[in-house]
């Protein structure tokens, strides 16, 4: 299982951009900190609210760069005129939820609507497949219909949408679509 | 049934030490009586020979190696009843269950999630439907608006007692939990609405 992940930690992709850019996913390094730390100094407070832990305070990002740890949590970022303009993570998990990951996605807004969250997405699933993994798991706002349409490209089924799943800094209630693709097969299985 | 809350200023989230107050006393049908109470350092081996007794297959469900006194003894240095909430049930000076609520930050501070354990012996007594309104309450009395479990498909008899608490069916997820042998099984979500969903528009 280590070299699996030693293999991983060399995961490379790159891909020329239609702006004529050079873009490159690879998993983040301890070296990335003050890149990170830029990556998310420029979320918006609206992007903020989105994630589960204060991303906008920068000693939290630091530790998630000081606890790095690939096996636990595997970001990849995407690196274009070498700047950290997105990050996409696989959450693992353990025990009774070894064989599944969790999903997350930040990109500057900047970079959007180019491929490069298809992009990355599509690296985080071919990682999780090269993990052995059954299957990987994402929620998303039903406001925002373009990042599920997104995630429903690559294959992700809608499960099932929560309601009032999340709340926003102001106390409102929004609803949450969780979203679910099988990277085994169990059907047909008796 | 007996209970005592410590007063709490109304409207405001009840802290770690006015949550630590809480108690409620019942006698059971066998005429022992039931004391449920929130866990405290002082419970740690009382904590470790609970789960010492687990069967290996009541330790597949659990998120954590609860066979492992080490992680058990960990959860009780690491109390903080303002992130997680476990609930003990307490018969002859005996932990014979415990009952959580996981409370969540940011985006999800709203809802908490339910995972409860019994030793064997004290079950099919009314001790865990016990503890489960026990954990509504304390739910409500925080301000939670929604509570949240996820139970294997094939407990029927746990899914049911969720539900005759009020908690719904949210979603069946296929293949969600994997057994220690590699089976891959079913697991429910239901959630409990604490506060109505108003009509938005």
């Amino acid at each position: 299982m280590t070299d699996i992940w030693e293999k991983l930690a060399r995961y490379r992709k790159v891909k020329t951009l239609p702006s004529g850019a050079r873009l490159l996913l690879r998993p983040l390094t301890k070296e990335d900190k003050e890149g990170f730390i830029d990556l998310f100094a420029r979320a918006s407070e609206r992007d903020l609210e989105l994630f589960r832990s204060d991303a906008g305070d920068p000693a939290v990002v630091e530790s998630w760069v000081d606890g790095l740890n690939l096996e636990s949590v595997f970001p990849l970022v995407a690196i274009v005129d070498d700047r950290i303009v997105g990050d996409a993570t696989l959450h693992f998990g353990e025990h009774y939820r070894r064989h599944r990951a969790w999903v997350r996605i930040f990109l500057d807004h900047e970079y959007r609507r180019q491929g490069i969250g298809t992009l990355m997405l599509r690296s985080l699933i071919e990682i999780a497949r090269q993990a052995n993994l059954h299957q990987l798991y994402a929620e998303v706002l039903t406001t925002q219909p373009q990042v599920m349409k997104a995630f429903q490209d690559l294959g992700f089924r809608p499960e099932v949408t929560l309601n009032d799943y999340f709340m926003m800094d102001s106390g409102e209630t929004l609803d949450m679509t969780i979203l679910a693709l099988q990277l085994v097969d169990h059907s047909g299985e008796f | 049934m007996t209970d005592v809350w410590a007063s709490s200023r109304r409207g405001l989230r009840p802290s770690g030490e006015q949550l630590a107050r809480y108690r409620k006393v019942k006698m059971l049908p066998s005429g022992s009586r039931l004391l449920l109470r929130p866990l405290a350092h002082e419970d740690k081996q009382g904590l470790v020979d609970l789960f010492a007794r687990a069967s290996k297959e009541d330790l597949e469900y659990f998120r954590d190696d609860a066979g492992d006194p080490v992680v058990v003894e960990s959860w009780v240095d690491n109390l903080n009843l303002e992130r997680v909430f476990p609930l003990v049930a307490v018969v002859d000076d005996k932990i014979v269950g415990d009952a959580t609520l996981h409370f969540r930050e940011r985006y999800h501070r709203h809802l908490a999630w339910v995972r409860i354990f019994l030793d064997r012996a004290y079950r099919r007594q009314g001790i865990g439907t016990l503890m489960l309104r026990s954990l509504i309450e304390i739910a409500r009395h925080v301000g939670l608006q929604q509570l949240y479990t996820e139970i294997v498909a094939n407990q029927g008899r746990a899914i049911k007692a969720f539900q005759d608490l009020g908690f719904q069916r949210e979603v069946t997820l296929s293949d969600y939990f994997i057994t220690s042998g590699g089976e891959t099984l079913d697991m429910v979500v239901l959630m409990l609405r604490l506060v109505e969903r108003s009509g938005k528009f």
